[in-house]
């Protein structure tokens, strides 16, 4: 409890309240910061680019409730289904989410780019396409990513008592009914947990933006991290990206604090 | 492609061979057919044919690589990957990466393993806040704690040394891996604990007779998580480090990639070095992580 | 209830911890090596630049340079600045950057050294006076830069094509080598966001002109002129026509080694970007490619009636002042002068490796009889222009300069209209000429003085 207490308030407590404090400065990143109040806040509430960034991150959080819970809880299901190759395919899916997100975006770059790979046999430009560019930076990002939920709802699904299916298969349940009826229940302080940080990254996502488009083309990528990371180094806005940075903190906070509500109401544990 | 074809009759002919024996003692009853199989197998594909194709051209001539992106390498041009270790100064990154994740993984298991046990099994007041409070803070923007963390850095002295970044990886990973191991470990039996509590043994000695091996499963999976993580990041990594014979893999190849070769036969080259060790890694280590994952929730020990 | 008492106990322990580190503070990296941050397109411009700029320099004080890379440098100076560190010389990426490092007291002020080391006489008189904040020398441009119409001489010759001197001739080679299957002129942002001001730059001089622009910069002309309108209408009509790069999309995935490449190839007809180009163009072409290619350069074409058919866009590349807080300010200064005024080393550098000067007089007997003769050409021709013009790098304050970067891809995409981008300009660079922000430019009539 205590070195965490520690380390947490060097590395994260008191970054947070330096920011809170910039957040109500002009601060350009450069020099001295004047005190105004929530001009900042306001300004944000009125900025387009806030508004687009902030979008998009509702858009990435709907695509990754949806496809890499659907593949990881797909994956794990078959995956005690079967009897052979169990390991392999586990370790198979696994395997994109240890490369790291640098490599991952080289790897894609090349395959998405419309002069080799697939962006070329279909006349594609998926990162160039201002329509297609946040879907293909997503999934890239679901693909490192689905294999990790594969293998933490496996091993969550491997721990259900096996009697239960075996009643329910006598009870004359087919693996769809067994799957709402006992595998859902069962995880579901993992699935909650994982929906929760879903949520939550989703709102943080940066590294595949950054490395793959920066924002680009025409804004059509970016997301607040990126807008955040641009006005705090690019533009000189230093005090600005800090709100940015508390609305995003507010933003995260409300989530966690619907999910604690829920889990209390409904009486789960984590 | 011919894995899919395979796979699915291997699976059947598994089934044949020995069928009942493996239903009872392990996992429910197994019904998978063709189409299962099918569908995983593409899965197989789709997770692993970008990073073959990749390996693939960390093996062509360039040449080759403008006319025949997709395909086999015709010459293994193995030379590839001496130039890129070379170009890019892999050794030197990987060096240092193995410090900075080493430091990282054991710090934060000790951090993370201490605050999780505290929240799991003693009953502290306001653990439930503070785990509210772990939530939120994995959950900041961190792109913005650069410049103060920098400010307070240098000021410290721990600007430009791997223990710097050590310091804030451990800070920046450890509420995650705390909430993963409180969860873990919620999920382990308390009867031992108790037991032991009532046989008169020390809150030290349950933890290090009863807790640690129980958890070592959850410790293993965090050190994993938390390691990649370390390995795998780059934007603190360029600001808090500036000699450049400090700086972790990661970083050299960010900025290797990043138009100081037009290469993309020696810059595939050096993603697949970058990533063969972690692959290795988990390759060793997959069997007890996963294993350990899986069977920990039953109780097993 | 024993852990809540060791919990005290830690905190205030880790508290006096912390203190301690802190009062270390000041104590720690007194090296006495002057330390350089720079970057580098590749390993062997580092390797020669190392060799000959920093290992063979023989100041008071020895240099201890750090290579990063391109598009970090900056974040990593500003971010060190900010918390009171830094190298010792500070690298920026010209002067729209350097006022607001200096407004933070960041650079030291360099104006005694300019006279102990007579820069006045070896500089151009246009690029100290934008190198200067409150009549204050802070910075010295260590390189200047235009910008130039590339094209492959062997492939403009097989298509029929000529380099275009008149707006008309530029769409004609345009519509020409389209028909051929070609893409008219080799570009993209893939790699640097920045490369969609160098096309502003060239449509702003070349179309509205130079005179044009130095009203607007004074403040006398609003950018929402129709002029500054109708120039950037007309460069994303040639953007939306597939003219650069071929096609919006594939501009904005296009990296740097894929452009060079067309222009070597003659996938590409031509190529529009500025003079650091000369040193990036070296690996693509020749024997270093292993191909027989070649390339030239021209100066740009006038797109309007009543602009002068040679303008040269002036570029400040790279200015690099001192730290305030650098141990030795003097010989951060003995080494800057090295760096932009040994002229034996300069030239041999650029004749060796294509680097960009600083903009000093360089005279044709500076080079040796090895010297390539497009660099000869440009290095004599520029310092004479009879008209100049501005980049948006140099001459425009900072949030307007990035303002226009970034918002110009929405004009492209048909998201935002070209008046209402021009209002944007306005606007922002009404607040910073307001804040006197805006860099000191020199008349459009020329350098010759």
């Amino acid at each position: 409890m205590l070195p965490l207490v520690l380390v947490n308030i060097v590395v994260i407590l008191i970054p947070s309240v330096s920011s809170v404090i910039y957040s109500f400065t002009d601060w350009s990143g450069i020099g001295n910061a004047t005190f105004i109040g929530f001009d900042n806040y306001t300004t944000m509430f009125g900025d387009a680019d806030f508004r687009n960034a902030l979008w998009h991150n509702i858009l990435w959080t709907i695509f990754f409730l949806i496809v890499p819970m659907a593949m990881g809880l797909f994956g794990a299901y078959a995956l005690t289904r079967v009897r052979r190759f169990r390991l392999l395919f586990r370790v198979a899916y696994f395997i994109p989410y240890i490369v790291a997100s640098v490599v991952s975006a080289s790897i894609w770059r090349s395959l998405l780019s419309p002069d080799t790979g697939v962006g070329k046999i279909l006349g594609v430009n998926f990162l160039g396409d201002r329509n297609l560019a946040l879907g293909s930076v997503a999934f890239v990002n679901n693909w490192a990513w689905w294999g990790f939920l594969v293998v933490v709802f496996l091993a969550s699904m491997q721990s259900i008592n096996p009697n239960l299916y075996e009643a329910a298969a006598m009870d004359g349940a087919g693996p769809t009914r067994q799957f709402f009826s006992i595998t859902m229940p069962s995880i579901r302080p993992t699935f909650a947990f994982l929906g929760l940080m879903t949520i939550i990254w989703s709102f943080l996502s940066f590294d595949y933006v950054y490395i793959l488009t920066q924002g680009g083309p025409a804004g059509s990528t970016d997301v607040l991290s990126t807008l955040l990371y641009r006005n705090a180094f690019g533009t000189l806005q230093a005090g600005y990206a800090s709100a940015m940075g508390v609305v995003m903190a507010l933003i995260s906070g409300i989530v966690v604090a619907v999910y604690l509500w829920i889990r209390k109401t409904r009486n789960w544990e984590i | 492609m011919s894995l899919s074809v395979k796979l699915p009759l291997d699976g059947n002919v598994g089934e044949v061979n020995r069928s009942n024996a493996a239903s009872r003692t392990r996992s429910p009853v197994g019904t998978a057919g063709v189409f299962t199989y099918t569908i995983l197998t593409a899965l197989v594909i789709f997770a692993l044919g970008p990073i073959v194709l990749f390996f693939f051209s960390a093996l062509k001539t360039q040449n080759e690589l403008a006319s025949n992106p997709l395909g086999l390498p015709q010459t293994w041009q193995w030379g590839n990957f001496i130039d890129a270790w070379q170009q890019a100064n892999m050794g030197a990154g990987l060096f240092n990466s193995v410090v900075i994740v080493g430091g990282t993984v054991i710090l934060t298991c000790f951090v993370a393993g201490c605050a999780a046990y505290a929240l799991a099994r003693l009953e502290i007041r306001g653990g439930s806040a503070f785990i509210t409070y772990l939530l939120v803070t994995s959950s900041l923007p961190t792109q913005m704690f650069l410049v103060p963390l920098f400010y307070l850095w240098s000021r410290a002295g721990l600007y430009d040394t791997q223990f710097g970044l050590i310091l804030i990886y451990v800070g920046l990973f450890s509420p995650f891996a705390t909430l993963l191991l409180r969860s873990f470990m919620l999920t382990m039996p308390k009867e031992f604990e108790e037991a032991a509590r009532m046989d008169g043994a020390g809150e030290l000695k349950i933890l290090l007779r009863i807790v640690l091996p129980n958890a070592l499963p959850g410790l293993l999976t965090i050190a994993l998580v938390t390691g990649l993580s370390a390995y795998n990041e780059f934007l603190f990594a360029i600001t808090f480090i500036q000699n450049s014979d400090l700086l972790p893999v990661s970083t050299t190849f960010f900025s290797f990639q990043q138009g100081f070769t037009q290469n993309f036969t020696l810059i595939s080259a050096a993603g697949i070095i970058m990533i063969a060790p972690m692959l290795i890694l988990f390759l060793a280590l997959q069997r007890r992580f996963i294993d350990g994952l899986s069977s920990s929730g039953l109780g097993g020990a | 209830m024993d852990i809540t008492r060791r919990n005290v106990l830690f905190a205030g322990g880790a508290v006096g911890l912390l203190a301690i580190l802190t009062a270390c503070s000041s104590a720690g990296s007194a090296g006495s090596d002057l330390d350089y941050w720079y970057y580098f397109s590749d390993g062997n411009q580092q390797k020669y630049f190392k060799k000959h700029f920093v290992d063979d320099y023989k100041g008071s004080v020895p240099v201890r340079l750090t290579v990063k890379s391109s598009d970090t440098i900056d974040r990593l100076t500003q971010t060190a600045l900010a918390a009171g560190k830094g190298p010792a010389l500070i690298v920026t990426p010209g002067p729209s950057q350097v006022d607001a490092y200096s407004g933070a007291g960041y650079l030291a002020d360099l104006t005694k050294y300019a006279d102990k080391y007579k820069w006045n006489e070896k500089f151009s008189k246009w690029a100290l006076e934008a190198s200067k904040v409150d009549g204050k020398l802070v910075t010295l441009p260590t390189s200047y830069e235009s910008m130039a119409f590339y094209f492959n001489p062997a492939v403009i010759d097989k298509n029929k094509l000529t380099v275009p001197k008149t707006r008309e001739e530029f769409e004609n080679f345009c519509t020409e080598a389209k028909a051929k299957g070609m893409i008219p002129l080799a570009a993209g942002n893939a790699d640097w966001k920045g490369a969609n001001e160098w096309h502003l730059t060239v449509a702003f001089n070349h179309n509205a002109g130079p005179h044009a622009i130095y009203s607007a910069l004074q403040g006398k002309t609003p950018w929402t002129d129709a002029v500054f309108v109708d120039s950037v209408e007309l460069l994303a009509s040639y953007f939306q026509r597939g003219w650069y790069g071929g096609g919006v999309d594939t501009y904005f995935t296009n990296q740097f080694p894929k452009v060079y490449k067309q222009l070597a190839s003659g996938e590409a007809a031509g190529m529009i970007s500025g003079t650091w180009e000369f040193s990036n163009l070296a690996p693509y072409f020749g024997k270093a490619a292993g191909n027989s290619a070649e390339w030239d350069w021209a100066t740009l074409p006038s797109f309007r009636k009543g602009i002068p058919p040679v303008v040269w866009d002036l570029g400040i590349g790279q200015s690099t002042g001192v730290n305030a807080k650098a141990p030795n300010v003097a010989a951060a200064a003995e080494y800057l002068n090295f760096l932009t005024t040994n002229t034996k080393t300069i030239a041999a550098s650029i004749e060796a490796m294509n680097f960009q000067p600083p903009p000093i007089q360089l005279t044709v007997a500076d080079f040796t009889a090895n010297a390539d003769e497009r660099t000869t050409r440009l290095y004599t021709e520029l310092p004479k222009a009879q008209t100049i013009g501005y980049t948006t790098w140099t001459f425009f304050p900072q949030k307007t300069e990035t303002y226009m970067i970034n918002e110009f891809e929405k004009v492209l995409t048909k998201q935002l209209s070209a008046k209402d981008y021009c209002a944007g300009i306005q606007l922002r660079f009404a607040k910073e000429l307001a804040a006197g922000q805006v860099p000191t430019a020199p008349e459009p009539a020329g350098l010759s003085s």
